[in-house]
């Protein structure tokens, strides 16, 4: 994509932004900086999520009806694209701005409302229909009676550190992201200190990655610093790919600078001239992003040789993997780069001292290098506020299944994880008992209703032998079969695995096998599968085990997590499946028994004709009966049915 | 640094720094492995070496953990057993049931440990329908079914070989090892060395069985079957029936064989003698003209298909000259037509070789453009070894025999070219002495004996000094070059094998204990050529006086050999 070019008047602005002592003390950068921070705007702006989550939504109807509603009312109106603000459920947002007034955010919207929208609000009538909130920056005059957007039940209980400029700036500008306050902790980094120095910051932060198993940052950092080398190389891991895990896509496509200067500072502290920002070339939006924000870096003189009178030189690249899951583990990411089948290797040698072609590499994922600008910026003392003693500063979610609010959420470590769930999420969407969350995808594990008070913290989570995983939270309510999910994420490790190992390579593709025996009924049943079945489900558990204790990397280690877990909590459930031939969630094709309604049903004969199986008999007219030992429970007959004469059992 | 570890309650004293499988197989302790490979890299892929430290939650596979002093290893315990056995039934899940058919045997390491591990039924999934077998290379068939991904071959292939014919395709449960675009071995770089062969633990690669087709020869009275063996089967097909590498089975097979139905017997070594003959002719002539580059001599058909797929600069240095088995193929074919009076076409050459690219030679492409020179049919020693047992011929009852004629005797310098740095040997003696058996001192020929990467010689030809140098694998061959040009070295003659350490360890070669027996087979190639050395029985450019090489004969012969591409 080509980046828009910066005019030079501009790019001295932005060069003052960011190298003045204190850019509000000078009149002219006061006024730039609030007029980049859109604090102050000359006519109406239109703010449009244009993130990955919104992509569903044709946004760009959007943008047509608010050009429409301009021209017939004669009004200048601007279109400016925003982040993701993390409230997936109510996706698209848009936010609506007037000149001098605070800015409104709204959604779920659909093209059709804007102009009764944009109608009430210029006559300074605000709809209170899917209203967010309002967002009150200083100089703005605050609409009477409309709520904070921060007192919203999503937001009001969240603390956006790393994500605060999600959805409020544009992330293809970089002029935003500045006038911000971005990349001064860079410049003044590597104009001030020594690389010692801001190690000892993160050193006293305490900051763990992100990426799940959360081992201590400053271990790597000090190991690929102090490793003898020619070369060093930070490597930010960008290719997310946990099925219900999206917080750091959204995070890279709502605010993309925020990452870069994280690497950049990761690279000056351990002395790194390469950097390189590994992602899928699946994610064309997280691309754009980050091709933009690089090209815009570059003009700006904030990468490449001598950056900004420093003598620091740094380059950052951006490589598109093909996509796949093991590649997030980092030996394989590694020899991903280095043009080899992305499988792991044995460690140690550990990338930090031998990684990326021999040399000493960090790798990190991007939740954990967006962390980094903060700890240099407020000190270590200011990070370690927020969280636990342990686990230092904040973590992102991301909520999904069945609960009633959707989207990505940025709350301390130590919050409760009822709070995320019930608070946060809003509980279950119908209302219905929640029955588990599954933390972590496929590596993850089932949490209980009755741990829900369980603090999300990663030594309580070792402590109760838990996952917090990369942060994705499925949650299951009583009508979600908890067999199915197992299923689900055994058939996705299947698909996954490098397939170097075997247990890894083969285990996954036994236990989905026994796995689709039990949650499927095939009609007549022959005996070699009753016995397959129940051969199968005695050896299951000691398969997952060795599984976990042979495997070569995390990924095939953690995969039977979801079925160990699941077995010791849906016990009763999976032996409904075993025994019964039952699904009491009715999820699981096959097991379902249909029955005609005899009341209801009128004859009109099209579950007759429609039946594949020819299981329904019954003539015109007449009421009509299933024959349940021919039934596959296909539920063609429940489809087609025009007067609910079929029920489900 | 010594350290004390815990090996199953026992104290071991061992140095740091070294992998826990060396440590154990040092003390006696045997830990089952199906993916390591010695002399290369672990791969850490089939985890069936796995043992318990104490202390950590998961078992560490042994093959790539280095011992630290306060480990505590136990190696058979009750979850490493299960551990064990469930990786083995995983495998065996995966694994083609035909068994009683397959090629390797009692040789299967997969059927081996599943009699350790007492598996005694297949306990996971059922077998869905086969996978194609890939049939299209002349010289080796890989059957996917049986392959279990133990990623060896691949590792040959790559590491040792340069070739990296085979790779992983496709990924999680449905990987597979398999070539470029998935279109089989003989649209691959594929140099059919064997060597992939070598290392397979099961039945997923094996040669191109020719035993039907010399089966069917022996039968036809028109025909006359003759047998032409590399020196390399001497000294190790006496492996299979317990004999020790050296002179005493070769009679023993020379007889064995002619029971079965072959008319005449040989070796090829007076062919490698002849050829060295004119080699040092060549070289004379080529020494005046103070050439550069070094010529490469190559017996080994698998390293000019590698210069012809991979390196065709180095094609105009080939040595051009025939290889001693093309070369005995055509006088033989002359001599026994001219002993029998059978016309030509009806003398069928057996080429009994440890070689699986000397199957590529009898292919029917080539055979139309050079009918005299090629062999008609050639076994491997593992072939040779069957063909043996299907006459039921009791080995040990025969006496020993000769070939009681001209190119039967003497010549036994020749077997010399079966251990990489023998030809370049044999090159020294006849521009020392003009004697091949000539014994060289022992400086001199310890230079180019011994199991060694490479080996380097000089002597003086005219005057002027000639540099030689021996290797064996392609990887090294590669490196090698990459020196000559780094350094400016001035070689004239570089022998290269393909299979490391020469056709002692070639593809056709027994596929267990490799690496036990390869000391024993040098020394039994070396007790050969004690045995006859400093014997002259002829000049070696003679010819039987019953024939007259023509000149246009004489060109054919010492003409360059066919390369397909």
């Amino acid at each position: 994509m080509e980046t828009p070019r910066i005019s030079e008047e501009l790019q001295e602005g932005l060069h003052a932004l960011i190298t003045h002592q204190q850019p509000d003390s000078d009149p002219t950068l006061k006024f730039l900086g609030r007029s980049l921070r859109r604090e102050r705007v000359e006519r109406l702006t239109i703010f449009i999520d244009r993130t990955t989550p919104t992509s569903i939504y044709n946004t760009s109807l959007i943008e047509e009806a608010v050009e429409q509603w301009s021209d017939e009312n004669q009004q200048i109106s601007e279109v400016i694209e925003t982040g993701c603000l993390g409230l997936i459920s109510a996706e698209p947002v848009i936010g609506i701005q007037v000149p001098g007034r605070a800015r409104l955010y709204y959604g779920p919207v659909e093209p059709a409302d804007i102009a009764g929208m944009l109608d009430a609000i210029t006559k300074q009538v605000i709809p209170e229909e899917n209203l967010i909130g309002q967002m009150i920056m200083t100089g703005q005059q605050p609409w009477e009676d409309i709520p904070d957007w921060k007192k919203h039940p999503f937001f009001v209980n969240q603390s956006r550190t790393i994500t605060s400029l999600n959805g409020v700036i544009n992330p293809s500008s970089i002029s935003d992201y500045i006038a911000w306050g971005g990349y001064r902790t860079f410049y003044s980094s590597i104009r001030n200190y020594s690389g010692q120095e801001l190690m000892k910051l993160i050193e006293q932060s305490g900051l763990r990655g992100r990426s799940g198993s959360g081992f201590l940052a400053s271990v790597k950092w000090i190991k690929a610093a102090g490793t003898t080398s020619d070369k060093r190389y930070v490597l930010c891991n960008a290719d997310e790919s946990d099925p219900g895990g999206y917080m750091h896509r959204v995070l890279i496509e709502s605010n993309p600078h925020l990452i870069l200067e994280g690497i950049m500072l990761a690279a000056y502290i351990i002395g790194a001239n390469h950097a390189i920002i590994y992602t899928r070339s699946r994610y064309r939006t997280a691309v754009k992003r980050i091709q933009c924000a690089l090209g815009q870096v570059r003009e700006l003189g904030l990468l490449g040789q001598d950056i900004l009178h420093s003598g620091y030189t740094l380059d950052i690249q951006l490589k598109r993997g093909p996509g796949a899951f093991v590649c997030g583990e980092e030996t394989a990411l590694i020899s991903s780069l280095e043009g080899k089948r992305g499988s792991p290797r044995t460690k140690p040698p550990y990338p930090a001292t031998s990684g990326l072609f021999g040399k000493p590499t960090l790798v990190h994922n991007i939740e954990t290098l967006a962390q980094v600008p903060m700890i240099i910026s407020k000190g270590p003392d200011f990070y370690k506020q927020t969280g636990t003693p342990g686990s230092t500063g904040t973590k992102l979610f991301s909520l999904s299944g069945k609960i009633k609010r959707l989207g990505v959420v940025e709350v301390p470590f130590g919050t409760s994880l009822g709070a995320v769930i019930d608070g946060i999420g809003g509980g279950t969407r119908n209302g219905r008992p929640a029955k588990a969350v599954l933390l972590g995808g496929p590596s993850g594990k089932f949490i209980p209703v009755s741990k829900f008070n369980l603090p999300l913290d990663l030594d309580k989570f070792n402590e109760e032998n838990l996952v917090l995983g990369s942060g994705s939270m499925v949650l299951l309510d009583d009508d979600s079969c908890p067999i199915n999910l197992i299923k689900n994420m055994m058939d996705f490790i299947r698909q996954e695995s490098c397939g170097k190992c075997i247990p890894c390579r083969d285990g996954s593709k036994r236990i989905m096998e026994i796995l689709s025996l039990i949650s499927s009924r095939s009609l007549p049943e022959n005996k070699y599968e009753a016995l397959d079945r129940f051969k199968g489900v005695t050896g299951m558990l000691e398969l997952a085990e060795v599984m976990q204790s042979t495997s070569l990397c995390g990924l095939g280690k953690c995969a039977p997590n979801p079925l160990i877990s699941g077995m010791e909590l849906f016990r009763e459930e999976l032996e409904e499946h075993v025994f019964d031939r039952t699904c009491r969630a009715r999820v699981c094709l096959n097991m379902r028994s249909f029955m005609v309604d005899p009341v209801a049903c009128n004859g009109c004969n099209l579950c007759f004709v429609k039946c594949p199986e020819k299981a329904i008999i019954g003539s015109p007219r007449l009421v009509h009966y299933i024959v349940d030992d021919l039934c596959t429970g296909c539920g063609k007959c429940f489809e087609v049915c025009k007067f609910n004469a079929i029920l489900v059992n | 640094m010594m350290i004390e570890i815990d090996v199953n309650g026992r104290k071991i004293k061992t140095q740091k720094g070294e992998l826990i499988l060396d440590v154990l197989k040092d003390n006696g302790i045997h830990v089952p492995t199906l993916c390591n490979l010695e002399g290369f890299k672990p791969s850490g892929a089939c985890r069936i070496c796995v043992v318990e430290v104490e202390g950590r939650s998961d078992l560490v596979p042994s093959c790539s953990y280095f011992v630290e002093e306060w480990m505590k290893i136990r190696t058979h315990s009750a979850r490493v057993i299960k551990a064990r056995k469930t990786i083995l039934e995983l495998l065996l899940s995966n694994h083609d049931d035909g068994c009683l058919s397959c090629d390797r045997g009692r040789w299967c390491k997969l059927h081996e440990l599943s009699f350790e591990l007492n598996v005694t039924e297949r306990k996971y999934g059922r077998l869905t329908g086969r996978k194609k077998i890939d049939n299209t290379s002349q010289s080796i068939i890989r059957d996917p079914a049986k392959c279990i991904l133990c990623s060896r071959c691949v590792r040959v292939c790559e590491e040792m070989q340069y070739v990296a014919a085979l790779d992983f395709l496709k990924r999680g449960s449905r990987t597979e090892v398999g070539t470029v675009l998935d279109k089989g071995l003989n649209y691959s770089s594929c140099i059919s060395c064997g060597q992939c062969i070598q290392v397979c633990p099961t039945g997923a690669l094996r040669e191109k069985s020719h035993l039907d087709q010399v089966g069917a020869l022996l039968q036809d009275k028109a025909k006359v079957p003759v047998a032409l063996i590399d020196p390399a089967v001497f000294v190790t097909l006496g492996e299979f029936f317990g004999y020790k590498a050296g002179p005493e089975f070769s009679s023993i097979l020379i007889n064995a064989l002619k029971r079965i139905g072959f008319q005449r017997v040989y070796g090829t070594g007076w062919g490698m003698e002849f050829q060295a003959g004119k080699l040092v002719e060549m070289l004379t002539e080529r020494n005046q003209e103070e050439n550069n580059s070094p010529l490469i001599l190559s017996e080994c058909p698998s390293v000019v298909k590698y210069i012809s797929q991979s390196r065709p600069g180095l094609l105009p240095s080939l040595v051009p000259l025939k290889p001693a088995s093309q070369i005995m193929a055509h006088l033989l074919r002359e001599m026994t037509s001219k002993q029998t009076g059978k016309e030509v076409s009806d003398i069928s050459i057996v080429y009994l070789t440890s070689c699986t690219a000397a199957k590529n030679d009898t292919s029917a492409a080539l055979k139309i453009k050079e009918s005299g020179f090629l062999p008609d049919f050639s076994l491997t020693t593992r072939e040779a070894y069957r063909l043996i047992r299907l006459y039921g011929i009791d080995v040990e009852s025969l006496n020993p025999e000769f070939q009681e004629d001209f190119f039967g005797v003497g010549a036994k310098s020749g077997h010399l070219s079966a251990i990489s740095g023998g030809n370049v040997e044999m090159l020294t003696r006849i521009i020392q002495t003009r004697v091949p058996n000539a014994k060289l001192n022992g400086e001199k020929a310890g230079k180019l004996r011994g199991i060694k990467d490479v080996k380097e010689t000089t002597c003086e030809l005219n005057g002027k000094k000639l540099t030689m140098a021996s290797i064996s694998s392609i990887a090294q061959f590669e490196s090698y070059l990459k020196e000559i040009r780094n350094k400016q070295k001035k070689i004239d003659l570089l022998e290269v094998m393909a299979c490391q350490h020469g056709c002692i360890n070639g593809g056709g070669q027994p596929c267990r204990g490799a690496e036990r027996n390869l000391r024993n087979r040098t020394k039994g190639i070396l007790e050969w050529d004690e045995r006859y050395s400093g014997i002259q029985t002829r000049d070696h450019l003679d010819l039987p006086s019953e024939m007259n090489l023509s000149d246009a004969d004489c060109k054919a012969v010492f003409s360059p050999r066919q390369i397909t591409k």
